[in-house]
């Protein structure tokens, strides 16, 4: 199929947010030499013809010109992410390989750990083969032209594809139009004081993190992946519903993951007498998602909790709840995502070490994700039955550390991210402990 | 406080009772539309928020309109999903409280 872009179109404006991600990207890779990017696990069932697989990948992707992109600035300085004429080669890397079962997590830690070959390459596809009949599909993304909901987007369409549907629609769907934002700068300001303000207020705590291993270059994120059976799933969510309130899981997810986390912090000594957490949050709606496939459409909010009401549930959770509805009362998602629009005249590496200078280093304890119900509705993938989807983040360093759960279908999956060092195998087992008795 | 007259009557905790609810309910409905990016001819009253699209952030922003609008701070009410799950359970919910 022919695409083809205008030259002059052929370049999408980075948002602050965009810049943000780029930031973290260039912060991890000068602490470990990783970067910002994540895995989503598709677990499957069935017949899988690499040979028919490889013809349909490399048609589908070469329908993105993203893809093949890199970021580039303009006259203005404004940053914008530089789309190459449709490309004569598809930009991915598609490796397939046999693997015992036993060596499954150690052949997806470390392709989630592996980085792109280059900088117009931004999607990994790994096909692990465990049997002629279970297989696994490690869809690695660059975080900086996908965030967790669009990589579920882009697989869905990418199923549809797979299985023979038109998906020229939905294709020419997809918006890549963004302004330059070379106005309201008025607006940007004030929200900018509004972040100001915020990161002031964790300024003045001594925020609690862990010790990450010295050197630092060269180690690996590593994964410890939590399933939960359908059963298992429903009873969480109703204990959610009932502990913390309706729609609610949010905090009640922040708030076991602190529990379960918090004799990890004290074994290994941490000081300081607050969690500050990031979380990170979607501003898509279900129905915008498809089209908003590329970049980054999050915001972040920020929660401080004492270290010592950690264990005081519905003290803790009411504080979160109490946090959550501050921040978006006083507009701080989208105060955010507007100031960070300034952000963009920093170049990648300024702006990296800019970040934490006055946080004295570090911004979070840790990172949490709740991707929820995953926007990817199919039971199937392809040809083969998909039995379970996770996500593997690269969490950024620092913090080094974060916890995301994801929901497929009836099922939940939480993954603890760090990096190799920050815990050891002691500290993991209680923390799945943890997890599966206080979830 | 809203502009909107039709939204100012209803809001009277003397009103008729019916003609409250169904106004909340109404402004309820448009509310959920602008988060959700829908169209409010297509947001039911009766199917429960997950199922129409409202996440943890989402129903926070609704619970945030909500005290803006009808100066009610619901957040620690204990957020029952009976009075919670539907537009028209939050409605029940917020008459309750607007005649105290």
């Amino acid at each position: 199929m022919k695409v083809s872009l205008p030259h002059v179109q052929n370049r999408r404006y980075l948002t602050g947010i965009d810049w943000m991600i780029g930031a973290l990207d260039d912060m991890s890779y000068r602490a470990t030499g990783g970067g910002n990017s994540f895995q989503v696990v598709l677990e499957l069932k069935g017949v899988f013809d690499d040979d028919r697989f490889k013809r349909e990948t490399e048609a589908f992707v070469r329908q993105f010109p993203a893809l093949g992109g890199y970021s580039e600035r303009d006259w203005t300085g404004a940053p914008y992410w530089k789309m190459p004429s449709p490309a004569k080669f598809a930009p991915l890397v598609l490796e397939f390989s046999r693997i015992e079962a036993h060596t499954l997590s150690v052949a997806l830690e470390q392709s989630a750990n592996t980085r792109f070959p280059n900088g117009s390459i931004h999607l990994a596809l790994r096909v692990f083969h465990i049997t002629e009949t279970r297989h696994v599909l490690a869809a690695q993304f660059d975080h900086r032209l996908f965030d967790a909901t669009g990589a579920e987007a882009f697989l869905d369409l990418f199923h549809r594809w797979l299985t023979g549907e038109d998906c020229r629609t939905r294709i020419d769907a997809i918006s890549l139009k963004e302004p330059a934002h070379l106005r309201d700068w008025m607006q940007k300001f004030e929200a900018g004081k509004q972040l100001i303000r915020m990161i002031r207020k964790f300024t003045e705590t001594k925020l609690c993190v862990l010790a990450r291993p010295a050197p630092l270059v060269g180690r690996r994120i590593k994964f410890a992946v939590i399933e939960f059976d359908a059963v298992e799933s429903r009873a969480i969510a109703e204990r959610a519903s009932r502990e913390a309130g309706f729609l609610m899981f949010l905090p009640y997810a922040l708030a076991v993951s602190l529990e379960a986390l918090a004799p990890a912090f004290a074994r290994h000594g941490a000081e300081g007498d607050d969690f500050v957490v990031s979380v990170s949050v979607d501003l898509r709606t279900p129905d915008t998602a498809p089209a908003q496939l590329f970049f980054n459409h999050l915001s972040f909010l920020f929660f401080q909790i004492p270290k010592a009401q950690i264990g005081d549930r519905p003290r803790v959770l009411s504080l979160l709840r109490s946090q959550m509805y501050e921040q978006v009362k006083s507009g701080f998602p989208k105060a955010l995502y507007e100031s960070s629009m300034l952000m963009r005249l920093a170049p990648l590496p300024l702006l990296s070490r800019g970040i934490l200078r006055p946080l004295r280093g570090e911004f979070a304890s840790l990172g949490f994700t709740c991707v929820g119900k995953s926007g990817y509705p199919f039971d199937r993938f392809g040809g083969a039955e998909l039995v379970n989807l996770i996500h593997m983040p690269l969490v950024p360093v620092p913090p080094g550390l974060g916890f995301f759960i994801n929901q497929f279908g009836s099922k939940m999956n939480a993954v603890l991210a760090y990096v190799d060092g920050m815990l050891d195998d002691e500290d993991i087992q209680k923390f799945r402990e943890a997890v599966r008795r206080l979830l | 406080m809203d502009s909107d007259p039709v939204l100012r009557y209803k809001f009277d905790p003397m009103s008729n009772d019916e003609t409250s609810l169904a106004a909340v309910e109404q402004r309820l409905i448009r509310e959920v539309a602008t988060i959700l990016c829908k169209d409010p001819a297509a947001i039911r009253s009766d199917v429960s928020l997950p199922s129409l699209g409202v996440d943890s952030l989402g129903f926070v922003e609704l619970l945030v309109m909500i005290e803006k609008v009808f100066s009610l701070r619901l957040i620690e009410s204990g957020l029952t999903r009976e009075d919670f799950e539907t537009i028209h359970a939050l409605a029940t919910r917020i008459s309750k409280g607007l005649r105290g």
